[in-house]
């Protein structure tokens, strides 16, 4: 969630979009619904296109992205309209689909629009590209748009990020497979593989002590029901953790690629 | 002359307001059918109705009313159109459908009844709404011709209810304090009874076998399994009268929803087409 307020944040910054504050939401709210009633009954099509495509705007500033996407899927014939309000639509999709964690589609809508001709087009495409670990299409466009100092950041960034060992979950699973616990440590939660082979321990302890004691029906009901929910629970639990550490870090890297396009704005 | 020239410029005010007016329901009445319900809802709170007559604060309770139809918002939807000075048989209508979706049967078929003989949407309406004798049902069935798929559903739906006996929670709960797990397979819940005739036997058996070994003083062991067994026992019992509870409440929510989807439908059509 911590991830995801950031991204939001940076993501909206990259597009020069300032986030509104809870003061503001009413505020843009009636000013969204005015440009709809205008754009409603607006005659020409081309006005009425970039009319929803502001208002469309309105609502990413205050957080309503799939109403957003919603409103230009549904009031815009793209296909009959002029290339360069096309373009602004098709961008405005590409960010939105960005914002609701859908980079193939922000990839396709980019596609559409023509995303080669503008910068913010390019830095949005890196960002779908970053979040889907396309490395060899991210090194092209570096070497491709970028030069100098940018140039050299961008290589450093993308060294860096191919350098990255991300954790397989599979190879998690096998782990926990082996020994209980272990795959919960390798994804990188230590505290919970102790905890989870301490109670599989436990679980064999108390096996073995009623298998001792002769009490079959306890060892082999209760006991061996217990060892096989903690030990199952175990094996399922280090997938999610590898899964969730991987896009963590896939996020720090969105966000540390955002703050290098930030600077060179800001140069 | 004077008067006249006034009586005139007064007259073009009210036309324009008038025409003011028709552009807000045009605008709301797209809104409603895009699937930006709340945004109506939004954009004619928003509107300074100060200046409103009483037919033009009336013409824009029904939109209102309308949007928070779309809106799923029945319950006010209905007051809103209950406080309307006139009513007429579109508000009728209105008022039903958004009482019966708020499960308050009886109020939906009295405002329904009010509906003409002919309008086949109140007649659709009061079908679903489980008062009328099967022989009713089948006159219905000769008015209702525009939407024969719609009363197809509905007698689906209430043949089911029809046939349907209803389950006791108490007679699932002693059920289960007998055979651990009965209760549930009573209620219908097949697979959770015999999942819980094992849980409670495993714990049941494993208990017994610590008493039989190990005897009370001692044994630990016997109170660790013990008490999950009697708390999984008592839980057990507790769970068959809950599910019960649950599959006659999910039962009946089915049939509703049924029954409103094949009232709604044709309803929403008849408000487009208007």
């Amino acid at each position: 969630m911590r991830y995801y307020s950031i991204l939001i944040f940076l993501l909206l910054s990259i597009c020069q979009v300032n986030r509104s504050s809870a003061n503001d939401t009413l505020k843009l709210n009636v000013e969204y619904l005015k440009i709809r009633e205008q754009a409603y009954f607006e005659t020409i099509k081309i006005k009425q296109a970039s009319l929803h495509i502001k208002a469309a705007g309105i609502l990413k500033n205050i957080g309503e992205f799939e109403k957003a996407a919603l409103l230009l899927n549904s009031e815009v014939n793209a296909n009959s309209l002029p290339d360069t309000i096309k373009a602004d639509h098709y961008f405005e999709l590409a960010l939105l689909s960005l914002l609701m964690e859908q980079p193939q589609q922000c990839l396709f809508n980019l596609y559409l629009m023509g995303s080669e001709r503008s910068d913010r087009g390019i830095e949005v495409k890196m960002l779908a590209l970053t979040s889907l670990k396309n490395h060899k299409d991210l090194e092209t466009i570096i070497n491709s748009n970028y030069n100098g100092n940018q140039h050299e950041m961008l290589s450093e960034w993308l060294k860096s990020y191919q350098t990255e060992k991300f954790k397989d979950p599979l190879r998690a699973e096998w782990y926990s497979t082996f020994i209980p616990g272990w795959g919960q440590t390798y994804a990188g939660e230590f505290g919970e593989g102790l905890t989870s082979f301490a109670l599989n321990a436990g679980s064999l302890v108390f096996m073995g002590y009623n298998f001792w004691v002769t009490r079959y029906i306890t060892t082999f009901t209760l006991g061996s029901g217990l060892l096989e929910k903690f030990y199952s629970g175990g094996r399922r639990r280090s997938v999610i953790l590898a899964t969730e550490y991987n896009e963590n870090l896939k996020k720090d890297y969105t966000v540390k690629l955002i703050n290098i396009l930030n600077k060179k704005r800001g140069e | 002359m004077k008067i006249i020239l006034i009586g005139l410029f007064f007259l073009a005010f009210q036309v324009k307001a008038q025409i003011d007016y028709k552009h807000v329901g045009l605008f709301t009445k797209h809104l409603n059918e895009t699937g930006f319900a709340t945004d109506a809802t939004n954009y004619l709170n928003g509107l300074n109705i100060n200046q409103y007559n009483q037919t033009k604060l009336d013409s824009h309770n029904l939109q209102l009313a309308y949007a928070y139809f779309y809106k799923k918002d029945f319950e006010t939807s209905s007051r809103l159109v209950s406080e309307l000075k006139i009513q007429n048989e579109n508000t009728y209508l209105l008022n039903g459908i958004c009482l019966l979706n708020a499960k308050l049967y009886k109020e939906g078929i009295d405002k329904l009844v009010k509906c003409e003989e002919s309008n086949q949407l109140g007649q659709l309406a009061l079908y679903g709404s489980r008062v009328l004798t099967s022989s009713e049902i089948d006159s219905l069935m000769v008015v209702s011709i525009n939407y024969p798929y719609h009363v197809k559903g509905i007698t689906q739906a209430l043949g089911m209810l029809s046939s349907r006996k209803s389950k006791s929670p108490v007679i699932a709960a002693l059920m289960s304090a007998f055979i651990p797990g009965s209760g549930k397979i009573y209620g219908g819940k097949i697979g959770e009874g015999v999942a819980a005739f094992a849980s409670v036997g495993v714990l049941a058996s494993a208990t017994l076998e610590q008493y039989f070994k190990g005897g009370l003083n001692k044994n630990p062991q016997l109170y660790l399994i013990g008490i999950p067994a009697l708390i999984f026992y008592g839980g057990n019992i507790y769970g068959s009268y809950f599910s019960v509870k649950v599959a006659n409440y999910e039962f009946n929510e089915t049939i509703h929803n049924e029954v409103l989807f094949n009232i709604n439908i044709p309803f929403t059509k008849y408000l487009s087409g208007k």
